[in-house]
């Protein structure tokens, strides 16, 4: 039996051999002038194109960025060890693109498509462009259908729909990663694919985001795209057009996707770090000319297609680091004017204890209420307005016993509802129990609550709506509005359930 | 006492001319409003009974609602034992059906090794391909390269 | 154009000429070079400006090693 398998074996192996077919192949070849700091001058590669690849041996690959008279800027994609003045280079003659299929899902990838998971290469069912025209005015429809983040400061007051873009900003450490994680980790039943690109973080921070999604299973759905901090700089400006490439795969076949940019201030960096290298002149903070263009197309990119384009939608959260809160600086600039809205984070209110430290008043969403279930509508619609007028009165909070009854009851107000926003990032709401909890607290039903037992109130309340009054909730979920019905069992639902826990309530 | 009698009648005539007119303009007011203010008295007396009554029934309405009350909490004590069975059983059943996915990807995982280490051994066999047919060509004499180089410069001189 | 010619082994100087004129047919203003590099285990290469045709034996076997590891 051994000896029949070691035959067949040898003569599949010869089969393999004579089953090969050689010609003698005509390439385009260039020599490099000059090698450094993963930059290299190359004479030849007379019919190169911009962007294109270009084979370094050894498996490794160059993207042709400048292309200049007698001369070609490259830049190595990778750690070339082995490259040196009068190497030969070829031409691959494709265009930067990334091999996509339907297993790409719960995979973690590099720029190139190579994977980083230890798992096997993906076997490319399309080839998708890095560098692709956005979808022109006529392809796109307006956008409408809500992305439910499951934060109820979101989704209550600063809606995101499916084909926005929405900028999250804010100093380091304060809680941007985090509101993306939990928008992946609400969107299981969402039918919404997720692409996280990581650009530039620690490998460490990665792993730990990795380890969160696999936990939450939130792996069944997602896709990570990593350049870490290790990575060339080459590959950190590639890694979003590559997490947009694999996005395009899924919107060409109709279906929603969430990509989240983490974070586009490491991407600006590695593109000037490259763009200085290359010679080209700087400008402002010594960013290139072309820093602007460089996230506008990128954003650009983020649409909703109508039904004839396959209806589907690509919805961009990017994320930007600022330095001591400076929102008027050259990036955060460019992304705030090119994005749809920002959330706004602030380590003032971090500090002080809410979280996500959203500051309602400057968070922005353009596209706002039409990306709203009624339901929501409902509820949410006075809450912003009272919370402003919280906030100009909050500096009276001191005199508080010199207050007249009713300003004395608008702060009152106020701090319920600012307490019933604050969230554990990674506890999303479903909608309508977000409808409920708002519902009780626009209406006056905290009011009689003690300030500090807020957060336990609404455990046990979204606990006692899900097993006592889940018929409430799937009412709303299918509706998608409040009816009148409906209303009524809901106070009768938050009045009973104030009645049977006296615990929360006031001493009076 | 002969002018006593005209007195005595003057007297009777006053007098019953002060009776009448006492009569008619005291002692009638007097028993109307004595009569009213026992119609009143009246009156009030019943208000009071109505409104006891009232309290009774409002009193029994409310040791009504108490029962109901009483009866829903019980009611939605026994929902909510219901629905922590169910729970139980769907957390049970959840808990099964993870076992089976993860054996399923304990399975997928060894497939997928066993496709790496079959691509493994192709990718050496093909090197020793090379370095054996590399050996050969070590091995040629002038008279097999020349031939070689004949053969391969015709064709390539045509696509110059 | 620098057209540069590689082989295994030396060429015999009758051979050179022979080559020489071939490729000066088409490209008249051609400076050849000949190169001997062992690498290319046999055959010819010839590079003319930044175009490089490959009929060597390296080159062969480099496509089947190419083609076996690459085919399910």
């Amino acid at each position: 039996m051994a000896k029949a398998k070691a035959q067949s074996f040898s003569e599949t192996l010869a089969d393999l051999v004579v089953g090969t077919s050689v010609e003698n192949t005509i390439s385009s070849v260039g020599t490099i002038q000059s090698f450094g700091d993963g930059i290299a001058r190359v004479a030849g590669l007379d019919d190169v194109q911009a962007g294109e690849l270009i084979d370094l041996g050894e498996n490794q690959l160059g993207l042709a960025l400048n292309l200049d008279k007698g001369s070609v800027g490259m830049v190595a994609l990778g750690r070339t060890t082995k490259l040196g003045a009068g190497s030969v280079v070829k031409r691959t003659g494709r265009i930067l693109s990334i091999g996509v299929s339907d297993e790409v899902i719960g995979r973690t990838l590099d720029a190139l498509g190579r994977p980083l998971d230890g798992k096997p290469a993906i076997t490319p069912k399309k080839m998708m462009l890095l560098e692709r025209i956005a979808p022109g005015v006529m392809t796109r429809k307006s956008v409408t259908v809500p992305l439910q983040t499951g934060i109820k400061a979101i989704d209550a007051m600063i809606p995101i729909g499916r084909g926005q873009r929405e900028l999250i900003i804010g100093d380091r450490a304060i809680g941007k990663t985090a509101i993306a994680l939990g928008t992946i980790l609400n969107q299981a039943d969402q039918d919404v694919i997720c692409v996280y690109v990581s650009i530039g973080q620690k490998a460490s921070s990665l792993a730990q985001t990795k380890q969160i999604l696999e936990e939450r299973g939130a792996m069944g759905y997602t896709v990570i795209v990593a350049a870490t901090s290790a990575e060339t700089a080459a590959q950190q400006f590639l890694a979003p057009y590559a997490g947009l490439a694999v996005a395009e795969y899924f919107l060409d076949q109709g279906k929603d996707v969430l990509i989240i940019y983490d974070d586009l201030t490491k991407h600006a960096q590695a593109y000037r770090e490259i763009s200085l290298l290359l010679r080209r002149p700087s400008g402002r903070e010594a960013y290139p000319g072309d820093v602007f263009y460089l996230h506008s197309r990128l954003l650009e990119r983020a649409c909703r297609l109508n039904e004839k384009h396959g209806g589907g939608s690509i919805t961009a959260l990017p994320i930007i680091e600022t330095q001591a809160n400076d929102v008027s600086a050259y990036i955060p600039t460019n992304v705030i004017s090119i994005t749809d809205g920002q959330i706004y984070l602030e380590t003032d209110l971090f500090n002080a204890g809410i979280k996500p430290a959203i500051n309602v008043g400057l968070s922005v969403s353009r596209v706002g209420s039409s990306a709203q279930i009624k339901a929501m509508k409902q509820v949410a619609g006075t809450m912003k307005l009272d919370l402003a007028q919280y906030r100009d009165l909050q500096a009276f909070a001191q005199f508080s016993s010199d207050l007249d009854d009713k300003t004395k009851s608008q702060l009152d107000r106020g701090e319920r509802v600012s307490s019933v926003l604050k969230q554990g990032w990674d506890t999303p709401l479903k909608v309508e129990e977000q409808i409920v909890v708002i519902f009780a607290a626009v209406k006056g039903y905290l009011d009689t609550i003690r300030l500090d037992a807020i957060q336990d109130w609404e455990a046990a309340f979204v606990d006692f709506m899900r097993t006592t009054q889940s018929n409430i909730l799937r009412s709303i979920a299918s509706e998608k509005k409040i009816t009148d019905e409906v209303t009524e069992q809901l106070v009768e639902a938050v009045a009973g359930f104030n009645t049977m826990h006296p615990e929360f309530q006031l001493e009076s | 006492m002969d002018i006593q009698l005209p007195q005595i009648l003057f007297q009777i005539v006053n007098f019953s001319v002060v009776v009448g007119a006492l009569t008619y303009l005291l002692y009638k007011p007097v028993q109307k409003v004595l009569e009213e203010r026992a119609t009143r008295i009246e009156e009030s007396q019943r208000a009071a009974e109505k409104i006891l009554s009232e309290k009774n029934a409002i009193d029994e309405l409310k040791k009504q609602s108490e029962k109901e009350a009483r009866k829903q909490a019980a009611q939605i004590l026994e929902d909510a034992k219901k629905d922590a069975e169910k729970l139980a059983h769907d957390l049970t059943t959840k808990a099964q059906e993870h076992a089976k996915a993860q054996l399923l990807k304990v399975q997928t995982e060894w497939q997928e090794q066993k496709k790496e280490l079959v691509r493994d051994l192709r990718q050496q066999f093909a090197d020793a391909v090379v370095k054996t047919t590399a050996k050969i060509g070590m091995s040629m004499d002038k008279k097999a390269h020349m031939t070689l180089i004949d053969e391969e410069l015709e064709s390539l001189l045509k696509r110059i | 154009m620098v057209v540069t010619v590689t082989t295994a082994i030396e060429l015999s100087e009758k051979y050179q000429t022979q080559i020489k004129t071939a490729i000066l047919k088409k490209h008249p203003k051609a400076t050849l070079d000949f190169v001997v590099d062992q690498a290319i285990i046999g055959g010819i290469i010839v590079r003319f400006g930044s175009k490089e045709l490959d009929a060597s034996l390296r080159g062969k076997l480099n496509q089947i090693s190419n083609q076996i590891s690459t085919a399910l």
